[in-house]
C-alpha cells in the first residue's frame, strides 16, 4: 500500500489556503504528520479521509483516487479525528458495534469477537456497558482508536491524538500506536507534539503554513541538529538574557541555577556543552533556523 | 448502489438512539394515557354521544387521528434531533468515513425515526383494537386498522420527517427550524386549515375519513390525492436532503437516482395537488355554468309531467334507465320546446316518441326536444328518454353557497364526506335532487331559489340489482324476483327516491299504515331494547300520530311511513324556504346510520339513565315503562318540528364551533361539536305537508313557505326560552332585529340574510295570527284543514286560497300581504295597569284580568295573550278553560288583539281558574323581550263587579313618567358606555366572531364579559326595551354613566331602579353548595354641583323597583350619575337613573 499525494492544494471558500502543492509519498509504516497548529494537517487529513474535497491535485490510494473511489477508499479506512468526545445516547460496546457494522462486519458472532477483543485491547472491556459519553477523557480516545481499528483497515488516519491526554494515558497511546505499526497498514499521525511522532514513526514530514517543510525520516532531522544543541549551566540573572538571545527547549533548576537546553548553531559566553538532540530538538532546531520562525509561539 | 444492510444498520442504531430519548417517551407515555382515558370515556363506558361512538370506524379513527396531531408536532422535535447532532457530534465524522451512499444513510436514518413512530403506533392500534373487541358495542372490522394507519399516520410522518431534515439541511440550525416548522403549523392551522378544501391538512385533520358500513369511505380517490401528496412531498424531501446532505458523496449513481426520484415526487405531488385542487375548480365551474344556463330559461314555460314510468337497472357504479314519461301543457300558451333537466352525469343514449327515434340536445343537465309541432295547452304528449351513468354530485345543491359547500362535516373530531347521493356496486341511494330521472324546467339553483310550481306526478319504478340487494322507493312494492322490484305510489308524488343495499326490515301496520325500518344487515342495534310489549308498540305509534296531527290539523296522506337508515356520510343542506330536507322524502325518512345523529337514539345510555332515575327517583319504572319511554321519546323526536335552522340553534351549535359569540377556526375544529349543521331534518312533518301540498303563486311565492312554518309553528312549544337563556335573544327578537331594519321582501331577497329564516317563521305565524285575529281561532282552523283537504296531491295556486277567504269571510287577503311584506316600521307596545281579581259568578268563583296595552308607533300591530293556570306555586297546577278549545296543560290558546297604530286598548279576560301569570307576545314589534310574563301573586276577591271579556279602545294613552322627573334608561341616548378592557391577542383569537352593537347576550356565569353588554328580561326598566347593560366585575375602570338633561336648576333625588333578574344561568353554578347571590354593593358616582359623591346601594336588600339615592342640587343642564363596574359581587347591571325635582 502506498499513499501518493500530488500537488495538492486547498483554498477554502473565504480565500485561506490551507494547502500549496503538497507532494508526499506515504508508504507501509507509521508516518508522522508534524506541524505547527495552523499548518495544514487537518485539512490535509480531511481530504485524505474523504470528507475534504481538494481544490487541486491528487491524492491517491495505490491506484485510487480519493475523489473517484471514495466508496473503495472508505472501506479501507480507520479515522480517528481530532476532537472526539460527543456521543449519541449508546454504551461503548454498542458504538463499537455500530462502527464495526458500518465498517463491513457482518457474521454477529464474528462482529461481538471482534468487539470484545478491540475492548480488551484498548483496556475498555470493564467499561464496555457504560454510556460512551461518559467516560474520561483517555478512555473516549481509546474508544476512538478502538472505532478506527475495528475492521482491520488498511490505512488508519490519526489526527492530534494525545491532545489533552494525562502522560500516563499518553503512553498508554502510544504503546496501543506501536503495537499497531507493526501490521502492514499505513498509520498517519499527525500532531503538534513531537514526543508522539519519535516514538514510532520511520518517516515523517513536517507541514508549516500549507507546505511541506521536511519530507523524511526523523533520523535525518536529529542528524542536520547534531551540534547544535546545547546545555548551559546558568545563573538566575542570566536566564533572562539566554531566553532572549536563544530558542529554550527546556529549563530545569540545578544546584548553582538552572540547566537550560537550547538551539544554536553556536555558543559563546555561557558555560556550556553540546549535547545529542532528540527528534523535539531537531523539530526547533528545523523551525528557527531553515524555517525561521520562533517556534515558542507555537508550542503548547 | 443502495445497501440494504447499511440501511438497515442505520436506521437500527438511530431507532435505539431515538427510543432512549426522554422526550419521546414521556411524549409516548402521555399520548397513550390520553388515549387510554380518551378509549374510555367514548367507548368502554358507553355514555359518551351516541355519535360518537355508534359507527365501528369511529375507534381506530379518533386513535390514529390524534396520535396523528401529536406525532406530527413531535415528529418535528425527534426529526430535527438527526442532523442536529450530525452537526454537533463530532463522531459523526467516523460514521461518515464509512462506507455508504448518502441515500443509504439518509433513508436508513429516515427509517429509524420511522421505526419508533411505527411502534408507537402499533400500540396505539393494539390499544385501539382492545377497546374495540372487548369494550366498546360496535363491531371489530379489521382492514380498518390498516387503512387509518396507512392514510393517517403514514403520509404525515413522511412528510414532517422530510420536511423536517430538509429545512434543517438548509438552514443548520435546530431552533431556527422549530420556528420555521412551528410557524408553518401555525399557519396550516389558523389561517390555511380550512382553505382550498384542507389541501394544506396535512395532518389529516380535516380529510373526510369516516368509514361508513354502508359505503366505506366517502370519497377515496379524494383521500389517495391528498394523502399520496403528503406522501409524495415526503419522499421528495427526503431525497431532496440526501442530495443537500453536508458529506460528499459517494456515489454518482446514487445521486442521480436521488435526484430523480426527488423531481419524480415532487411532480407526482405537485400533480395530485393539481389534480385534488382542479376536481373542486371543476364543481364550481360546472355549477356556475349550471346557472348561467338555468338562468337563461327562467322563464321558459314547462310542461308539467303527469306520469313517469322508470326502469331502473343497477350496474356496479351505474345505471342504465328508461323513462316513460306522459306530460302536458297546463299554461296559456303552446310550448314549442319540451325543456327537462337530468344530471350531467348520465347519457341520454335514446329519445322516442311512440316508437319514433326524436332529436335531441343534450347541454350540461338540459335535455331539449323539439315536437313537430308546438304543445298546445291543455293537450299531452310523451316521451321514452333512455340513458345511463352515475350521478354527477357536483351538480346537486346549485342554490347552495360555494362557502357553505366548502365547510365540513365534523362529528367531534370525526371528519364526515359530504355526500348527496351514492351509486356502487352494494349500495345506491338516490334522491330528486340527484336529478336521478327527468324533471321539467330547470332544477331549483341560485337563480330560482323559490318553488314556483311543484309537480304532482303518478310514478312507477322498477329496478333491477344484484339478487342479494334489497330496493327500497315509494309506494306498493313488488318483488316478483331475485333482484327486481317493482313500485308503484297510489297517489301522485312530488319526487321519488331510491335506495338499493343489503337492508333488513322490520315494519308493522297501525292504523292502515305500515311503519318500518330499513336498516343495513348487522345494524339492528336496537331490538334489544325493545323486547316483550308488542302490543303497546301500536298504542304508542297510534297516540304520537294522533296527539301530533290534532296539533297540526293534518292527517298523514300516505299509507307508508319508513325510517331508511343511510350512510353517514349522505346528508342534505336544509333551505330557508322549504322545511324539507333531502333526509324527507314521501313516505320516508332518511336516517343517519345507525342512528347516530338522532336525538334519542341512543338507547344504551337512554335505559341507563332512565334506570338510575327508577333507582333513585320517586317514581319507580318497570323495565317495559322504560322501554316504552325510551320509545316515545325517539318517536316524539321525528313528530316534531325541526328548527335547526333557527338563529338560537345555530348560536347554540356554534357555541363551540365559532360563528355567533361562539369560537375561532381552532377550536372549531376542536370543540367538541353538538348537533352537526348538515344532517338534514329527521322531523315527520314534510311527509304530512311538503310533499303533500304546494302553493304556488306568481305574486306571493312566500306563500307556501308562510303556510309550511305556520303549520309548523303549531308544533313548537310556544316558549322556547332555553336558547335564549343561553344565547340572549330568543328568535323572534333576532328577527324583530332584522326587521327593523329591511321590510320581509328586502329580506326575502338576500338569501343570505342570516335571519331569514326566523324572519320566514315570525312573519308566518304573524300573518296567520292575524287572520286568526280577524276570524276567529277555530273557525279559522277549521277552514283551513278542510281548504288542504280537499287539495291534497296536486299544486294549489295561492289564488284559490284568497278568494277562498273572500268567499267564505269577506276578507281581501291582498292589502294584508302588501303591507306585510313592504311593511318597514314595527309596532311597539306598552303593556300597563294590569289587575287580576276574584269574582263571583253565580256560585262560581272566576278570575278576571285586565291591562292596558297602547301602541305609540305610527304602524298597526298583533299581540297574544296566554294565560297560565293553577294559582300559587310554580310550574303548579291543572286548570280548565273558558275557551271551548283547551291547550294543553296549564295554559290555553293563545288570543290575539290588534292594536292599530297610536291606538290604546284595556283588554279584559276572564278565566275559570286562577292564573299564574299571563304571558305577553309581541309578535312582531320592537319590544324587549318579545315575550313576557306578568306574574300574579295575591289575588284577592272583589264584589259586584261585572265580569269583562272583551277589548275596548280607551283614550288615554299610558304614560310611564311622571311630570317633574326625569328618567334615562340605558336604551336612551343619554346613556354612555365607558370599558377599558382591551382583549388580549388570544382571547382574540377564541373570540374570532363580531358581536355587533345591537345585540343581546345572557347573563351566564361561565362567561361573564369585560365589557358592557345588554341584556334584556322583562323585569328591567324600559318603555318596551326592557334591557340593562352588565359587565364582570372590575376593579372600577369601567363605568357607565346616565345623562340627564335637567329642565331647571333645583334639588333633585335621584333613583336608581333596581331589577334583580334572577339569571338562571347564573344558578347553575350553586349546584352541590349553598346559592351564591351573584349580586352585592353597586357603587355610584353622583355628579353634581357640590361636587362628585360615591354612593353605594346594595341592590340584594333593595326592593325592585325606584330606589333612592340621595338629593343633590343640580344647575340646568347636565346631570350625570356613573356606575361603577367595582363590586364584591360577580356582576353590575345598569339599568335606569331616576331624577326627582324636589318641590
Amino acid at each position: 500500500m502506498n499513499i501518493t499525494i500530488d500537488n495538492l492544494s486547498k483554498v477554502y471558500k473565504q480565500g485561506v489556503q490551507a494547502l500549496k502543492n503538497i507532494n508526499l509519498n506515504i508508504e507501509s509504516g507509521m508516518f508522522g504528520l508534524l506541524g505547527p497548529n495552523g499548518a495544514g494537517k487537518t485539512t490535509l487529513i480531511r481530504i485524505m479521509v474523504t470528507m475534504l474535497k481538494p481544490s487541486g491535485g491528487k491524492v491517491k490510494f495505490d491506484d485510487l483516487d480519493v475523489i473517484k473511489d471514495r466508496a473503495a477508499i472508505r472501506k479501507m479506512l480507520g479515522y480517528l479525528p481530532q476532537q472526539f468526545s460527543m456521543f449519541s445516547k449508546l454504551k461503548t460496546s454498542e458504538f463499537l458495534d455500530y462502527s464495526a457494522r458500518l465498517a463491513g462486519l457482518k457474521n454477529s458472532r464474528e462482529r461481538n469477537k471482534a468487539v470484545d477483543e478491540m475492548l480488551e485491547t484498548v483496556g475498555l472491556f470493564e467499561a464496555r456497558d457504560r454510556q460512551a459519553n461518559k467516560l474520561s477523557g483517555g478512555m473516549k480516545r481509546r474508544l476512538g482508536i478502538a472505532q478506527a481499528l475495528i475492521g482491520n483497515p488498511k490505512v488508519l488516519i490519526i489526527d492530534e491524538p494525545t491532545i489533552g491526554l494525562d502522560p500516563e494515558e499518553r503512553l498508554r497511546f502510544r504503546n496501543i500506536l506501536s503495537e499497531m505499526s507493526r501490521k502492514e497498514i499505513i498509520i498517519i499521525l499527525s500532531t503538534h507534539i513531537v514526543g508522539d511522532i519519535s516514538s514510532s514513526c520511520t518517516s515523517m514530514a513536517m507541514l508549516n503554513k500549507g507546505e511541506v517543510a521536511y519530507n523524511g525520516s526523523p533520523e535525518w532531522l536529529i542528524d542536520q541538529a547534531r551540534g547544535h544543541v546545547w546545555l548551559i549551566e546558568a545563573h538566575d540573572d542570566e536566564l533572562e538574557h539566554i531566553k532572549e538571545k536563544y530558542p529554550v527547549i527546556s529549563t530545569i533548576p540545578a544546584k548553582n541555577g538552572w540547566e537550560v537546553q537550547v538551539v544554536s548553531d553556536s555558543m559563546n559566553g555561557y558555560k556550556s556543552r553540546p549535547i545529542e538532540p532528540n527528534l523535539e530538538h531537531a523539530y526547533v532546531y528545523f523551525l528557527e533556523y531553515n524555517l525561521g520562525q520562533s517556534w515558542n509561539e507555537d508550542i503548547d | 448502489m443502495l445497501s440494504i444492510r447499511k440501511i438497515a444498520v442505520i436506521a437500527q442504531f438511530e431507532a435505539r438512539i431515538l427510543l432512549r430519548s426522554w422526550f419521546f417517551r414521556i411524549f409516548s407515555l402521555l399520548a397513550l394515557v390520553i388515549l387510554v382515558f380518551l378509549n374510555i370515556g367514548l367507548f368502554a363506558t358507553g355514555f359518551s354521544r351516541w355519535m360518537y361512538r355508534g359507527i365501528p370506524s369511529c375507534i381506530p379513527y379518533i386513535n390514529f387521528l390524534l396520535i396523528n396531531v401529536a406525532q406530527a408536532a413531535i415528529g418535528i422535535f425527534m426529526a430535527s434531533d438527526f442532523l442536529k447532532y450530525d452537526s454537533k457530534l463530532d463522531t459523526t465524522d467516523v460514521i461518515y468515513i464509512r462506507s455508504m451512499t448518502n441515500t443509504d444513510y439518509v433513508i436508513g436514518k429516515t427509517l429509524g425515526v420511522f421505526a419508533v413512530f411505527g411502534g408507537l403506533n402499533i400500540v396505539v392500534l393494539i390499544n385501539a383494537l382492545i377497546f374495540n373487541v372487548f369494550f366498546a358495542d360496535v363491531p371489530f372490522i379489521p382492514q380498518l386498522y390498516i387503512l387509518y394507519p396507512l392514510l393517517i399516520s403514514i403520509p404525515t410522518l413522511l412528510f414532517i420527517f422530510g420536511l423536517t431534515f430538509l429545512i434543517m439541511v438548509l438552514i443548520k440550525n435546530q431552533a431556527v427550524t422549530f420556528v420555521v416548522l412551528l410557524g408553518y403549523i401555525a399557519i396550516t392551522m389558523f389561517f390555511l386549515g380550512n382553505k382550498f378544501h384542507y389541501i394544506f391538512d396535512y395532518m389529516a385533520f380535516s380529510v373526510p375519513l369516516m368509514y361508513s358500513d354502508f359505503v366505506g369511505f366517502g370519497d377515496i380517490t379524494t383521500i389517495l390525492l391528498h394523502r399520496g401528496m403528503y406522501f409524495l412531498f415526503g419522499v421528495g424531501f427526503i431525497f431532496s436532503t440526501v442530495l443537500l446532505l453536508k458529506r460528499l458523496s459517494q456515489s454518482q449513481l446514487m445521486d442521480i437516482i436521488s435526484l430523480t426520484v426527488a423531481l419524480c415526487a415532487y411532480t407526482g405531488a405537485f400533480t395530485l395537488g393539481y389534480i385534488y385542487l382542479g376536481r373542486l375548480a371543476a364543481g364550481q365551474e360546472l355549477r356556475t355554468s349550471i346557472s348561467a344556463l338555468n338562468r337563461e330559461e327562467l322563464d321558459t314555460p314547462a310542461v308539467t309531467i303527469d306520469s313517469c314510468n322508470l326502469e331502473l337497472v343497477h350496474t356496479g357504479k351505474k345505471i342504465e334507465v328508461t323513462a316513460k314519461i306522459v306530460f302536458s301543457n297546463d299554461t296559456e300558451n303552446p310550448i314549442g320546446r319540451y325543456l327537462f333537466s337530468l344530471n350531467p352525469g348520465l347519457d341520454v343514449t335514446g329519445v322516442t316518441r311512440n316508437n319514433e327515434t326524436c332529436e335531441f340536445l343534450r347541454n350540461i343537465h338540459q335535455l331539449i326536444v323539439k315536437p313537430s309541432q308546438p304543445l298546445a295547452p291543455g293537450r299531452s304528449d310523451n316521451l321514452t328518454i333512455v340513458y345511463n351513468g352515475s350521478i354527477n354530485e357536483e351538480a346537486c345543491y346549485m342554490d347552495v353557497d360555494e362557502s357553505e359547500r366548502e365547510k365540513m362535516f365534523r362529528i367531534m373530531f370525526y371528519a364526515v364526506d359530504k355526500r348527496y347521493c351514492f351509486i356502487s356496486p352494494e349500495y345506491v341511494l338516490l334522491t330528486s335532487e340527484n336529478l336521478w330521472y327527468p324533471v321539467a324546467g330547470i332544477p331549483f339553483g341560485t337563480e330560482h331559489a323559490k318553488i314556483k310550481i311543484k309537480d304532482f306526478t303518478m310514478y312507477t319504478l322498477s329496478v333491477k340489482t344484484a339478487g342479494h340487494l334489497t330496493a327500497i322507493s315509494q309506494g306498493v312494492s313488488e318483488n316478483p324476483e331475485n333482484g327486481v322490484f317493482v313500485f308503484k305510489p297510489e297517489v301522485p308524488m312530488p319526487q321519488l327516491s331510491l335506495a338499493i343495499g343489503q337492508y333488513e326490515k322490520l315494519s308493522t301496520t297501525v292504523d292502515n299504515i305500515e311503519y318500518a325500518i330499513y336498516f343495513l344487515e348487522g345494524h339492528n342495534y336496537f331490538s334489544e331494547y325493545f323486547k316483550g310489549w308488542g302490543d303497546d308498540l301500536s298504542k304508542i305509534v297510534s297516540d304520537t300520530k294522533n296527539s301530533f296531527e290534532n296539533n297540526l290539523g293534518l292527517e298523514y296522506p300516505y299509507k307508508r311511513a319508513y325510517l331508511v337508515e343511510t350512510p353517514i356520510q349522505f346528508i342534505a343542506y336544509s333551505r330557508k324556504w322549504t322545511k324539507s330536507t333531502e333526509t324527507t322524502q314521501p313516505e320516508q325518512i332518511l336516517v343517519p346510520e345507525k342512528g347516530v345523529t338522532l336525538s334519542f337514539a341512543d338507547f344504551k345510555m337512554s335505559q341507563f339513565f332512565m334506570t338510575r332515575q327508577t333507582r333513585f327517583g320517586r317514581a319507580p319504572m318497570s323495565e317495559e315503562d322504560i322501554q316504552q319511554n325510551m320509545f316515545r321519546r325517539f318517536l316524539g323526536s321525528i313528530y316534531s318540528d325541526d328548527t335547526s335552522q333557527s338563529r338560537s340553534a345555530q348560536a347554540m351549535r356554534s357555541m363551540g364551533r365559532g360563528g355567533r359569540g361562539g369560537q375561532g377556526n381552532f377550536f372549531r375544529a376542536l370543540t367538541f361539536t353538538g348537533t352537526p349543521g348538515y344532517v338534514g331534518s329527521c322531523s315527520i312533518f314534510p311527509l304530512y305537508y311538503t310533499h303533500a301540498y304546494h302553493f304556488s303563486s306568481d305574486k306571493w311565492p312566500i306563500f307556501n313557505t308562510a303556510t309550511e312554518n305556520y303549520l309548523s309553528g303549531k308544533l313548537a312549544g310556544q316558549f322556547g326560552g332555553f336558547a335564549r337563556m343561553i344565547v340572549g335573544m330568543s328568535n323572534e327578537e333576532w328577527a324583530n332585529n332584522a326587521l327593523m331594519k329591511k321590510s320581509f321582501e328586502e329580506i326575502l331577497a338576500d338569501p343570505k340574510d342570516e335571519d331569514l329564516y326566523d324572519v320566514i317563521r315570525l312573519k308566518s305565524t304573524y300573518l296567520f295570527s292575524l287572520l286568526k285575529s280577524e276570524i276567529g281561532n277555530n273557525i279559522f282552523n277549521d277552514f283551513f284543514t278542510n281548504f288542504l283537504a280537499s287539495r291534497k296531491f296536486r299544486d294549489i295556486r295561492t289564488e284559490e286560497f284568497i278568494s277562498g277567504l273572500d268567499d267564505e269571510f269577506w276578507i281581501d287577503l291582498e292589502p294584508y300581504f302588501d303591507s306585510w311584506l313592504k311593511e318597514k316600521q314595527l309596532p311597539a307596545f306598552v303593556v300597563t295597569d294590569f289587575d287580576c281579581y276574584e269574582f263571583l259568578d253565580g256560585n262560581v268563583a272566576r278570575y278576571q284580568v285586565i291591562f292596558k296595552v297602547s301602541n305609540p308607533e305610527p304602524v298597526n300591530g298583533l299581540i297574544g295573550i296566554t294565560s297560565r293556570l293553577g294559582g300559587g306555586g310554580r310550574g303548579g297546577g291543572q286548570g280548565r278553560f273558558m275557551m271551548p278549545s283547551v291547550g294543553a296543560g296549564g295554559q290555553d290558546e293563545e288570543r290575539f288583539y290588534i292594536i292599530k297604530a297610536g291606538q290604546s286598548k284595556e283588554i279584559g279576560i276572564v278565566l275559570d281558574s286562577q292564573p299564574r301569570s299571563i304571558s305577553i307576545n309581541t309578535l312582531i314589534s320592537q319590544n324587549l323581550p318579545s315575550v313576557f310574563e306578568r306574574r300574579f301573586e295575591n289575588i284577592e276577591r272583589k264584589e259586584n263587579v261585572k265580569p269583562f271579556e272583551d277589548e275596548r279602545i280607551i283614550d288615554t294613552r299610558t304614560a310611564l313618567s311622571e311630570p317633574g322627573t326625569i328618567i334615562v334608561d340605558n336604551e336612551d341616548p343619554g346613556f354612555e358606555v365607558r370599558s377599558n378592557e382591551t382583549e388580549g391577542f388570544l382571547k382574540k383569537l377564541i373570540n374570532s366572531s363580531k358581536s355587533t352593537e345591537d345585540e343581546y347576550v345572557s347573563i351566564t356565569f361561565w362567561n361573564l364579559p369585560r365589557r358592557w353588554k345588554a341584556t334584556t328580561a322583562g323585569e328591567y326598566y324600559g318603555k318596551f326595551r326592557h334591557s340593562a347593560h352588565f359587565i364582570r366585575a372590575g376593579d372600577g375602570s369601567n363605568s357607565v354613566a346616565w345623562n340627564a338633561e335637567i329642565p331647571t336648576s333645583g334639588r333633585y333625588t335621584v333613583y336608581y331602579y333596581v331589577s334583580n333578574v334572577e339569571s338562571p344561568m347564573m344558578r347553575f353554578r350553586g349546584r352541590g353548595r349553598e346559592q351564591e347571590n351573584p349580586l352585592d354593593e353597586f357603587y355610584f358616582i353622583i355628579h353634581h354641583d357640590d361636587g362628585n359623591d360615591e354612593v353605594a346601594l346594595d341592590v340584594t336588600s333593595a326592593n325592585d323597583g325606584w330606589n333612592e339615592l340621595g338629593a343633590y342640587y343640580f344647575s340646568k343642564g347636565i346631570g350625570k350619575v356613573e356606575l361603577l363596574d367595582r363590586t364584591k359581587g360577580r356582576y353590575v347591571y345598569a339599568d335606569a337613573v331616576k331624577w326627582t325635582e324636589q318641590k
